[in-house]
């Protein structure tokens, strides 16, 4: 066999492995797949092992196996930029998206739109939303494809043909599977990765004669040009690009989707602190850079820069490790490629197609327009990648990578994150619509009411407004607005939409219920609710709970041990008689 | 508090003056690119104490 034949049997028996696990995944932990929340969410299940391999695996794309150490060989240490990108980017997580998950998961928002369109009481910016997260997404669906043709261009493969079928494969098992499929490849991807990247960087360096030779030749080769550090002229393209890139990495759809995907808000945390592995690694693979440098690979003429990572793989490497290696590659850009259809899908089928074109499309028939916009986006991205001029390609994923045009990076969200940042950093946060969201509780109890409304907590200031709570509860309400008054910055109470309250979904009956019902059921782990870390108060999610099943799973926090929790329920009782709903205004709720 | 620490990591990475030169090198490895990795092993360090010492709680 050739050199060539044994890189592609490796890499082909790899591939069909993985293709296997894609259709089988839709058995695990099994459910009708015909609901947004199971299809494009895979039922918010994940825990912290998985959604660490799901959003490492999602995260970590062919923009960092091939374009950013194709930037390092080309321009040097300004492609280093993504090391404190990736950095910068967790800390932010770590305390923003716990809450949005909690919001999320509360209401049974599965896009970024929903939770904008609810947030700021307006269906322009959520369509502009959904609008940016699906165009910033092809081109980076793109990108992934792009990541696939380096390689196989690199084993003397049929580049369009090899593209075209790893992307009906592509294409069947994330709609026959959803979310699922993604999450099981992103076990195999990831253990792929890690294996190449550990041997590379330790390989490739003893070949070479270590880490100071690798420089030093480096240092030789170019003398004159900054591969080494950055110049003047670059630290503030340095910096903005990381700080930028770090605040909109996660608002990426497919980033959502896998944090929505999550089971509970520790795992989000865990996976914040646990994912700069993957930074980590994201740096030692932009090294490989100065490596194909220092071995002097010579990237395919039709690959230009981006085809170093390969070529350096090819030369450095026996045929099947290096099969073993483009194998890794390859599915490492299916799993995010899977994952992006699956969160563009499912922006157009929430918050376009039924928002606008079928507001009364039951969930099954949403389930499905997300199953074929998943198509839809996917193919236009491989069209996109097939016919377009190659210099275009190019200049996408420059653009994808953060240059100047920052064409896939999403700027839309990035001004939507300046927007939620601002609410964010007065002190309510997102918890802001804690209130409103005890009102969904209630609302649930007196279902008979209009769904539509658009009045605002502490109506009356606005003329023409609900009057107080009008939507939500008139019992409690007016009582409790100098307390909430007192407790929220003084623009706060207007800045609550009652819409807010209801579900994304409204119009639809149940939409909420369904949710709500899930943590009556006791799915939820209470201990991950907010609060409950310090004792007192109780999360929101968990007000409709009858008592009993209050102190059956509410009973373990996560964090504190495991002593029950009579004290909230006694608190929040009060001799009233009903069960635990945490009260308008409560403090607890409204920090 | 304790979750300010989690500033520090904005605070060493995006100011590049500071750290953009090659020397002092760390065994051949330019100062540039050992000071960033440094970063991310002590940003990730500052993130699990972080969550080690606040728990599951919700609140900064």
């Amino acid at each position: 066999m050739s050199r060539h034949d044994q890189q592609l049997t490796v890499f082909i028996v790899l591939c069909a492995l993985v293709t296997l696990l894609g259709f089988g995944a839709s058995r695990w932990r099994r459910a009708k797949l015909d609901h947004l929340d199971e299809w494009g969410l895979a039922g918010r299940r994940f825990g912290t092992v998985i959604t660490w391999f799901l959003l490492g695996g999602d995260l970590y794309t062919a923009y960092t196996f091939i374009a950013v150490p194709g930037l390092v060989f080309a321009s040097g240490a300004y492609g280093l930029f993504a090391v404190p990108y990736t950095i910068l980017v967790y800390p932010v997580v770590f305390l923003v998206m716990p809450r949005l998950w909690q919001v999320a998961r509360n209401r049974g928002y599965v896009t970024a739109s929903d939770y904008v369109k609810d947030r700021f009481d307006s269906r322009f910016l959520a369509l502009l939303v959904a609008l940016t997260g699906i165009v910033a997404t092809m081109p980076y669906i793109a990108l992934q494809i792009f990541g696939i043709r380096m390689v196989i261009a690199q084993m003397g493969v049929n580049v369009d043909l090899a593209l075209v079928i790893a992307f009906i494969v592509l294409a069947a098992f994330t709609y026959s599977s959803g979310l699922r499929a993604p999450a099981m490849i992103a076990l195999v991807k990831d253990t792929l990765i890690w294996i190449t990247v550990i041997v590379a960087v330790i390989y490739i360096p003893i070949k070479l004669g270590g880490y100071g030779a690798i420089f030093h030749k480096v240092a030789a080769v170019e003398g004159k040009k900054p591969y080494l550090t950055i110049t003047r002229d670059q630290y503030a393209a340095y910096a903005s690009l990381a700080f930028g890139s770090a605040l909109a990495l996660f608002l990426y759809p497919h980033a959502l989707t896998g944090v929505f995907a999550a089971k509970g808000q520790a795992v989000i945390r865990r996976n914040a602190a646990f994912l700069p592995a993957y930074s980590f690694m994201l740096g030692l693979i932009a090294l490989l850079g100065y490596m194909a440098i220092a071995a002097d690979a010579k990237p395919l003429k039709a690959s230009g820069a981006n085809g170093a990572v390969p070529a350096l793989l090819d030369k450095m490497f026996n045929a099947p490790f290096s099969g073993f290696a483009f194998a890794a590659i390859a599915i490492g850009a299916l799993v995010p490629a899977s994952v992006m259809s699956i969160a563009a899908a499912n922006l157009f089928s929430r918050n376009i197609y039924r928002e606008y074109l079928r507001p009364r499309a039951t969930s099954a028939e949403e389930a499905l327009v997300s199953k074929l916009a998943s198509l839809v986006v996917k193919f236009g991205a491989l069209a996109f990648i097939l016919w377009a001029p190659a210099t275009n390609v190019i200049y996408f994923q420059l653009a994808s990578l953060g240059g100047d045009l920052r064409l896939g990076r999403g700027h839309g969200d990035r001004d939507v994150l300046a927007r939620a940042r601002a609410v964010q950093g007065d002190d309510p946060r997102l918890s802001v619509v804690r209130p409103a969201q005890q009102a969904v509780h209630r609302a649930g109890r007196v279902h008979g009411e209009p769904r539509r409304r658009r009045g605002r907590i502490g109506g009356g200031i606005r003329p023409g407004g609900a009057t107080p709570a009008g939507g939500t509860d008139g019992r409690r309400l007016p009582a409790r607005r100098g307390r909430l008054k007192g407790r929220l910055p003084r623009r706060s109470p207007g800045a609550i939409p009652v819409s807010a309250a209801y579900p994304s979904d409204r119009g639809r009956e149940g939409g909420y219920d369904r949710v709500t019902l899930r943590s009556r059921r006791g799915r939820r782990s209470l201990g991950e609710g907010r609060g409950h870390g310090r004792g007192r108060g109780v999360p929101a999610a968990s007000a409709h709970q009858p008592p009993a099943q209050a102190a059956g799973s509410g009973g373990r926090p996560a964090d504190h041990g495991a002593h029950p929790h009579p004290a909230p329920r006694a608190r929040h009782h009060r001799g009233r008689g009903h069960p635990p709903v945490p009260r308008f205004g409560d403090p607890q709720l409204l920090r | 508090m304790i979750t300010l620490l989690l500033l520090a990591p904005f605070a060493g990475l995006l100011y590049p003056q500071a750290y953009a030169k090659v020397n002092p090198q760390l065994s051949g490895i330019p100062f540039f690119i050992w000071y960033q990795f440094a970063w991310l092993i002590f940003g990730t360090f500052l993130l699990v104490v972080v969550y080690l010492v606040r728990g599951e709680r919700g609140d900064p």
